[in-house]
């Protein structure tokens, strides 16, 4: 990924893939030295090989960042709910008392009535 | 009414959150920081529940809670260190899953009173650097996010 050329390649391969005659001749570099440099990237598992009749097609291969993508995206949803929980958690504990007093809420005591409520109301949610 | 808005900058490896509650900072960070209100409210029905919480909270103190996921029998847990503890305005600290090898994150979460309550931001960081030390090395990870990202938007122009 350090070499300038490679990159160059990923970012040509981002709007689509290509024959790598087509790759060359962007970059005026010999087709040996463009299949070395595809080599290297397809070791590397970021371009993938497709043949196309007599041709072969090179494209961008995204599964190895899908998984690191969807990592992320896990954790957006993850604080999404984690901060609506907290919401409901905390409006929950000082409007039920009538004044702002969080600590005598519904946290006082796990086993009491109403957080038993809360989650039977989640999972009627489902 | 449940204003909570979570987007992930992909590029950096950040996800940044925010949210307004109608309570004052202080009940805010106590719930983010006290064993029984947590246990009370982190997690959900249909991803995971959290149980037996520990909290040294301070500097350098370590946390810990067991998670158990929707569907699963095996508990997992989560754990990491406090760095910054200065209630109520600023928790700061490492968020590091079993499920996830114990690879460590960072959860930095600020308050500010409104008139409303309490303004709550979190920026959950640290992806980026992890998955370049999984996988690229240098710029690679910023540029492969690139291009992926005008892969996604492509795709979905496409369908």
């Amino acid at each position: 990924m350090s070499d300038p050329t490679r990159r160059a390649i990923l970012d040509r391969l981002r709007s689509g893939g290509a024959p790598v005659a087509e790759i060359a001749a962007g970059f005026r570099m010999s087709r040996p030295a463009v299949s070395k440099h595809l080599r290297v990237l397809r070791q590397a598992r970021l371009v993938r090989e497709q043949r196309s009749g007599r041709q072969r097609i090179y494209r961008l291969e995204p599964a190895p960042l899908e998984g690191v993508l969807k990592w992320i995206e896990s954790y957006r949803v993850f604080w999404q709910q984690a901060l609506m929980n907290l919401k409901r958690h905390l409006e929950r504990a000082s409007g039920g008392e009538g004044d702002a007093t969080p600590e005598r809420g519904a946290a006082e005591r796990p086993g009491s009535a109403e957080p038993t409520r809360a989650s039977e109301r989640r999972r009627g949610d489902e | 009414m449940m204003n909570a808005s979570a987007v992930a900058d992909v590029e950096r490896g950040v996800i940044h959150a925010r949210i307004e509650i109608h309570a004052p900072p202080d009940a805010v960070f106590r719930a983010l920081t006290d064993p029984r209100e947590l246990a009370a409210w982190w997690g959900s029905a249909d991803t995971y529940q959290t149980s037996d919480w520990r909290v040294d909270l301070r500097p350098g103190g370590r946390w810990s809670a067991a998670a158990r996921r929707r569907n699963e029998e095996r508990l997992t847990t989560v754990r990491g260190e406090y760095r910054v503890v200065d209630p109520p305005r600023v928790l700061e600290y490492t968020w590091e899953p079993s499920w996830e090898d114990f690879q460590q994150t960072l959860v930095r979460i600020e308050l500010e009173a409104t008139g409303a309550g309490t303004r709550m931001t979190v920026t959950h960081s640290g992806f980026g650097a992890r998955a370049e030390g999984c996988r690229m090395h240098g710029e690679g990870w910023k540029l492969v996010l690139e291009w992926l990202a005008g892969h996604v938007s492509v795709a979905e122009a496409a369908s």
